[in-house]
Formats: C-alpha cells, structure tokens, sequence
C-alpha cells in the first residue's frame, strides 16, 4: 500500500516555536509595529497593485523591496504545514482519519466563507480578505488536528474492562 | 460492526497495549476499534486475523 509522505516527528517542535513567534509577529505587524528588510530581489512580477503607474511594473526583474513580510508569510506558512503534517510519535491509520477529517472540516470552512466574500465583500478590502483566509486555512487545520488529537486520546485511554 | 477483538484478547492473555505494539498502532486505536467507534482497514484487520490465527469473520461482524 502506498504510503503518504509527512514530515519527521522531529520537525514537530522547532515547527511549534517558529509557527507561534511568526503568528504574533504578523499580528503585531498588523497593529502597525514592523520592521524593514530593505534588499534587492529577482521578482516574476512586481507592479505594486494599480497604486504605481505602469512604468514602475517589473517582470522578470530586480527590484528593491521591503522582504520583512515575505519572510514572516514564508515561516508562518512553512512552519504551519510542517506542524499539521508531521508525524506522530506512533502514526497509525486513526491518527491518519483524525488529520484527514481536521483538513476536511477546515476546507469546508474557508470555503463557505470565501463565498460568503464573494457575494458580500468588493474592492480591495476582498484581497485583504483572501490574504487573511491563507493565514486562518493554515491556523484552522492546526486546531482542528491537535483539539480532535487530544480528544481522541483521552476518549480511548483507558482500557475496556467488562 | 461488532467485533470480538476482547474475547481473542483474553484467548491470547494479551493487553490493549501489547495487541497495539503487535500490530504498529496506538493503544487508543484498540481501545476505539473494541468500542465500535472505528472500522479498522482491510490491512490491520488481516494482520489481525494473523496475529489471532483466527479469519476476519471470526473478529469482525457486521450489525
């Protein structure tokens, strides 16, 4: 039977401490406290949304930008998948229903409220909305699987005695 | 599904815990095959039947 890759169980901690300091960095981000990380970087497409007149767009080039919220996005979303796809200790078939029924749910949930978005949300403010549907998928997924994980354990911990 | 997982159990003197380590899965995951809240695959349900001696008839039966 084919198995599924997930990542080492090793991956699981240091996933943990880097997805939770870059959660609340984002967040302090978000209330305006940030830092710069001015660099030159190669960039498919940079054409700063419809606010910069055409003849600043690049493609295919350097540009010089602040990379400060890439690198949060980048370790958030890295260590967020490598938290909710990593191995457990013992990796069985429930554990693997436990993590497949978590996505699921998730799924269901980002997407009834993308519509949701769709019908009711306009303009700019609807990137912003999606933007934050990325970080909540990844944040979603992580409760769902560890709430059902904890619940799960301690449903079936004791042993059938009759 | 109903399963007789306990009986065998007890034929063979064995644990949640050491059933589990026989077949690579976590205790719980005897514990809630045992309960009835989970239908184990076609996989551990043969290493099962192996581990028993027994066929997957014996082990497992429908409602």
């Amino acid at each position: 039977m084919k198995r599924i890759y997930l990542f080492p169980n090793r991956l699981k901690i240091p996933a943990l401490v880097i997805f939770v300091i870059s959660l609340i960095l984002i967040i302090l981000q978000l209330a305006g406290i940030e830092k710069e990380i001015n660099t030159t970087v190669f960039a498919f497409i940079s054409d700063g949304f419809a606010l910069i007149s055409k003849k600043d767009n690049t493609y295919f080039g350097f540009v010089e930008e602040n990379i400060y919220n890439e690198i949060l996005d980048c370790a958030f979303f890295i260590s967020g998948i490598i938290l909710a796809f990593s191995k457990e200790k013992i990796e069985d078939e429930m554990i693997t229903f436990i993590r497949l029924k978590s996505l699921l749910y998730t799924t269901y949930f980002i997407f009834f409220l993308l519509i949701l978005s769709e019908i009711f949300i306009y303009g700019l403010s609807f990137l912003n909305v999606i933007m934050g549907f990325l970080y909540t998928f990844v944040i979603l997924t992580n409760i769902f699987y560890y709430t059902k994980l904890y619940i799960y354990k301690k449903q079936f911990s004791y042993e059938n005695e009759d | 599904m109903k399963t007789k997982i306990k009986v065998f159990r007890a034929i063979h003197d064995m644990t949640q815990a050491e059933l589990a380590e026989k077949l690579g899965v976590t205790r719980q995951t005897i514990n809630a095959i045992e309960a009835g809240k989970y239908a184990p695959s076609v996989e551990l349900a043969l290493k099962m039947s192996k581990l028993f001696d027994v066929t997957v008839n014996e082990i497992f039966q429908l409602d």
